[in-house]
């Protein structure tokens, strides 16, 4: 019995080194890459951000440390209002580009001036769209 | 009688706790010097099962964190402020 236990843990650690290895190639995206080593500014990818039980998405965040940081990202992300949030859909890559919902990948976009940060959402499917704003009408009044 | 080829591990291990508390273990191993051999045998195979258990089990505990992982270029702002801003920016729109 012992022994069937000793090789049965000896197989699982094997496949959990090997799950691991698998995930440790695992690098941020595109948009993280060339947001992260602007001056001024700090950068955050969160992967499998929960929205529910069921579905998660990706998110990069930028937090501009001054106002002339915000400026630059005011410029290249085309936000024209100082105050309250600002959302748009974008398409994959070009987060600053407005876009419309079909049913490629695209990127929900969230400005908030007051704070000089913006959350870059991806989504790649109806799914993560629902489950979105699902999260928003949930979580909003707590 | 020689036990070795029939007894279970389980079966042994049961006899060997019984040997210690009557107190004749150590006679039984200077006569038997094989019933000490798996009797460390016994007790190394259960230590190595423990230590992987123990390993193991945490380690496939279902995630609740709420996110995967976190990349940042900054070291002064923990991994919770960012997925709580993530949560925060989205209650904004």
């Amino acid at each position: 019995m012992k022994r069937i236990l000793l090789i049965l843990t000896t197989l699982l650690q094997l496949a959990m080194l090997v799950g691991c290895s698998s995930g440790a190639g695992e690098q941020p995206g595109d948009i993280y890459r060339k947001y992260a080593s602007m001056p001024g500014l700090a950068v955050a990818q969160v992967t499998d951000f929960e929205l529910c039980d069921t579905v998660s998405v990706d998110v990069v965040m930028l937090v501009a440390d001054d106002d002339s940081t915000w400026q630059q990202i005011v410029a290249e992300f085309d936000i024209r209002s100082d105050s309250g949030s600002i959302s748009w859909l974008a398409p994959i890559d070009q987060p600053s580009i407005r876009t419309s919902w079909d049913s490629d990948p695209v990127l929900r976009v969230v400005a908030l001036p007051e704070r000089r940060t913006v959350g870059i959402y991806r989504i790649d499917n109806e799914e993560q769209y629902d489950a979105l704003l699902d999260y928003q009408l949930n979580n909003i009044h707590k | 009688m020689d036990m070795r080829h029939t007894m279970t591990d389980e079966d042994f291990d049961k006899l060997w706790q019984r040997a210690e508390t009557e107190g004749y273990a150590a006679k039984l191993s200077q006569e038997y010097p094989m019933w000490r051999a798996r009797q460390r045998r016994n007790t190394g195979m259960a230590a190595a099962i423990a230590v992987m258990l123990a390993v193991a089990i945490p380690a496939l505990m279902p995630h609740h964190s709420g996110y995967g992982k976190v990349y940042c270029n900054r070291g002064d702002i923990a991994e919770a402020q960012w997925v709580s801003l993530t949560s925060e920016i989205l209650m904004t729109v």
